[in-house]
């Protein structure tokens, strides 16, 4: 026990990267434990099920999003994207009629469309990206409202129900695409050339640009990753509901951004860890199940939400300062 | 407190960083009155000592610490100041559009009653500070607006101003043109007048023995020499600081020189901060280029404009004869061309990755089976590397942040080894490095050479050029206005050379 303890207190010492992947997989499992106390029905494969179920659609937001946060941009629209490519499959799965996976495709492409939008102010005008996609979370919000006038789509084809009522194996389609896109996301960050670049860029800037890298290309190819990722949630979001409202994603930029940041990515970008991602929207997923669960009413659930994840947050920097090299 | 008296003293200190032992049971003394010299390389542990009397890191353990005769224990800077430290940093903490007297008095303005600023007052006794050390400037010019010399003068104020008892002067003269050193050492030589105590934080040997009385010398953590300076000669400190005879100053050797492999035509930057006019020059195989100008001479925007990080506006550049067009450093670098700048921690490093992956980042794709990385083939390359340049870390997933200045550029170094390019461009490579790890540098800048590589060294040091270039261009106000071969110039020659136009004597 020692040795394991004298270990691992080596190993955060000196690659604070591991430290910190751990200590955000302690505290999950210390959450379920102590959750579990309050509620029976809170381990039951059911309800565990249900969790990851909603989780699946901000892990797939979360991998957009990480990547985004690793160059040390971030984007505040994608709440106001679902509206509008959910507002936009509506339209073209149900208005003209276009066959169920095209109309799919056009909606991964819109989110793309959308993304590139993002992209291209931040790279050609240097605009800001917290400016710009505050903008754009308007932009996108109006143009959602602006074309659904008022109506909501629903009735949508058997083949798109599936996505999000069908299950493989016993778990739910929606956990499935999201590990899939996990694993690529993974793999894509921490084992491949471009994904070494864009943690490169997020570290530093200047330096990435005078080894070559096309910086410019990167930051805006991050935010159209985004994009594609936005639409797929969309899809699945769109599928589990049976319909399209221009108020979808109302508050899912918050929550995704708060569960990558959770994970250990950080703000100023150059660190990024989709494995943390993934835990921390599982956090944020068991937070929510096992709040409710023991009774505590939704605006309670805020609040608590809200202190833990100050309380995460916080004292990871501290430590973080405590332990840097001036 | 009478001279000679013990005004400060620390005894025991011990700190610990990751994966270092920056200070290791030193003790430290320093006499009422006197300058005092702390000497060491890069990783010694000067900066940790310091920032330790600051109160800026807490040791990890310690037997006591005096200062003034009362025993102290410095949690924060604030504790320090308080007690009656002040200190003159190399990276100054003044707020460039305020004024200077806003700055000299920043958070101890004097007031008017309770709440107004006495701008008045404020004026006059920052006027009087710069009055005293002998310089002439307006309290009310902007410091956005001063030469970095000048703001240094208004750093020196500042730290007088709360008079001091013990005052902190780390690397001053980086930074720093001629004309305005003399200038530091006139007020260093009023201070000295005024009774002062400094503390003084050098590499620069010739500086020392002008100003100093006391040198203590670290290394690796350790106080190995603690004397009066009229005791010591150059090469006794330069043995105590690295350890070793120098012999030979320069490791230069003799190196058959081939074709040329960079032709720089009529290159001009128009955009550039010092806009380059007109530049034209050869580069040959085996060949070291030295490339010598002062601050403000063009010198790095030449560097940049030919690596393309700020591109050219006109001329240009031929590599082994092909002409190629570089508007950005992915051309440079596609073309054979490596650079290393003069600011490695905004340049050179990323400091959220470990060394092997800043050592693989310019040439990643060597290592790659379409996008995939293969972990072997770069972690292969990256411990031969660490191995050749002899560069001190634990690991190869080791932070960079953490590494110490010497192998800090080691590491920016193997990077464009690793690039294989065949030109190297290095802009002021010893900057901040101890002399130990400079004659690394350059041991293995001559080893390239051999190897048929094309070196440029751009400097602004003397004895560096004088030591390396085979042949030596004097750059100023962003032209080429000298040639010279190898020993067939004088320091002094070079330096009127490259400051003909500027204004010496400030």
């Amino acid at each position: 026990m020692q040795t394991i303890l004298r270990r691992y207190s080596r190993l955060s010492k000196d690659y604070p990267n591991f430290n910190i992947i751990m200590s955000t997989f302690l505290f999950l499992i210390g959450l379920v434990i102590f959750l579990s106390f309050f509620s029976k029905v809170f381990l039951t494969p059911r309800n565990m099920i249900n969790i990851f179920t909603q989780v699946a659609v901000y892990v797939i937001l979360g991998v957009g999003m990480t990547l985004v946060m690793a160059t040390g941009g971030i984007d505040i629209s994608i709440g106001s994207m679902i509206g509008l490519t959910t507002t936009f499959l509506g339209t073209v799965m149900l208005g003209y009629g276009f066959s169920w996976w095209f109309s799919i495709l056009l909606c991964i492409l819109a989110g793309g469309v959308c993304g590139a939008f993002n992209g291209m102010l931040i790279v050609k005008f240097k605009v800001p990206p917290i400016i710009v996609t505050l903008g754009t979370m308007t932009l996108f919000r109006g143009l959602a409202y602006a074309y659904q006038e008022g109506r909501v789509h629903y009735g949508f084809p058997e083949q798109l129900l599936w996505i999000g009522r069908a299950r493989i194996l016993g778990l739910p389609v929606p956990i499935w695409i999201a590990i899939v896109v996990f694993l690529l996301g993974h793999y894509f960050l921490t084992r491949t050339r471009t994904g070494r670049h864009i943690c490169a860029v997020g570290g530093n800037m200047e330096a990435a640009r005078l080894s070559g890298i096309n910086t410019g290309l990167l930051l805006f190819l991050v935010y159209v990753i985004l994009g594609f990722l936005v639409g797929l949630a969309t899809i699945i979001l769109t599928a589990r509901l049976d319909a399209a409202q221009a108020t979808a994603g109302t508050g899912m930029d918050l929550h995704t951004i708060a569960g990558v940041v959770v994970g250990g990515t950080a703000l100023s970008g150059g660190r990024a860890f989709m494995v943390g991602t993934l835990l921390g929207m599982i956090i944020l997923g068991v937070l929510e199940n096992g709040l409710l669960l023991a009774g505590i009413g939704f605006y309670w659930q805020r609040v608590f939400i809200g202190i833990i994840f100050i309380m995460v947050v916080a004292s990871r920097t501290f430590k973080e300062k405590q332990t840097a090299v001036s | 407190m009478p001279e000679n008296d013990v005004l400060l003293e620390l005894k025991g200190v011990v700190k610990k960083f990751p994966g270092v032992i920056a200070l290791n049971n030193v003790d430290f003394t320093i006499k009422q009155g006197q300058t005092h010299v702390l000497v060491g390389e890069n990783g010694a542990g000067k900066s940790t000592l310091v920032n330790i009397i600051i109160g800026a890191h807490i040791p990890d353990e310690i037997n006591e610490m005096n200062f003034n005769g009362k025993t102290v224990a410095f949690r924060t800077p604030q504790d320090s100041f308080s007690a009656g430290i002040a200190a003159v940093q190399q990276h100054f903490s003044l707020i460039p559009d305020m004024t200077i007297a806003e700055n000299i008095f920043l958070n101890r303005e004097m007031r008017k009653g309770r709440i107004t600023i006495d701008f008045n007052k404020m004026n006059l006794d920052a006027e009087k500070l710069i009055k005293d050390l002998g310089v002439e400037l307006n309290p009310n010019s902007l410091v956005r607006s001063l030469s970095p010399g000048e703001q240094q003068i208004v750093e020196i104020c500042k730290a007088i101003s709360k008079n001091p008892k013990l005052l902190l002067m780390d690397e001053p003269t980086s930074g720093l043109k001629h004309g305005e050193i003399k200038r530091l050492f006139d007020i260093i030589g009023k201070l000295k007048d005024m009774g002062m105590t400094i503390l003084y934080i050098s590499h620069r040997l010739e500086e020392i023995f002008e100003i100093g009385d006391w040198v203590t010398c670290l290394r690796n953590g350790e106080k190995i020499a603690d004397a009066p300076l009229n005791e010591l000669d150059h090469q006794q400190i330069t043995k105590l600081i690295i350890g070793q005879e120098m012999s030979n100053k320069f490791p230069k050797e003799e190196v058959a020189i081939g074709d040329i492999v960079l032709r720089v035509k009529n290159l001009q930057n128009q955009k550039s901060k010092v806009p380059i006019k007109d530049v034209s020059f050869d580069l040959k195989k085996g060949e070291i280029l030295g490339v010598y100008g002062i601050l403000g001479s063009g010198k790095d925007e030449l560097a940049h404009t030919i690596f393309g990080a700020d591109p050219a506006t006109g001329g240009t550049v031929e590599i082994d004869a092909c002409n190629c067009k570089i508007n950005k450093p992915q051309d440079a670098i596609r073309n054979g061309i490596g650079y290393l700048t003069n600011d490695r921690r905004n340049d050179g490093l990323i400091f959220t990755m470990g060394v092997m992956q800043n050592q693989t980042l310019a040439a990643l794709k060597r290592f790659c089976k379409f996008d995939y990385i293969l972990p072997h083939d770069e972690q292969t390359e990256s411990d031969l590397y660490i191995e050749k340049l002899k560069i001190n870390t634990p690991g190869r997933e080791f932070m960079v942040r953490n590494l110490s200045g010497g192998n800090q550029q080691k590491v920016v170094f193997s990077k464009w080894l690793i690039s294989h390019a065949k030109i190297l461009m290095f802009n002021e490579p010893t900057k901040g490095i101890d002399v130990g790890a400079k004659i690394e540098m350059f041991r293995i800048m001559v080893e390239e050479a051999k190897q048929g590589v094309g070196i440029i060294h751009f400097t602004s040091e003397l004895d560096e050029v004088m030591g390396m270039a085979d042949r030596i261009l004097v750059m100023r106000s962003g032209e080429i206005v000298a040639e010279f071969q190898r020993g067939q110039v004088t320091k002094d020659e070079l330096l009127r050379v490259a400051t003909r136009k500027e204004n010496i004597a400030v």
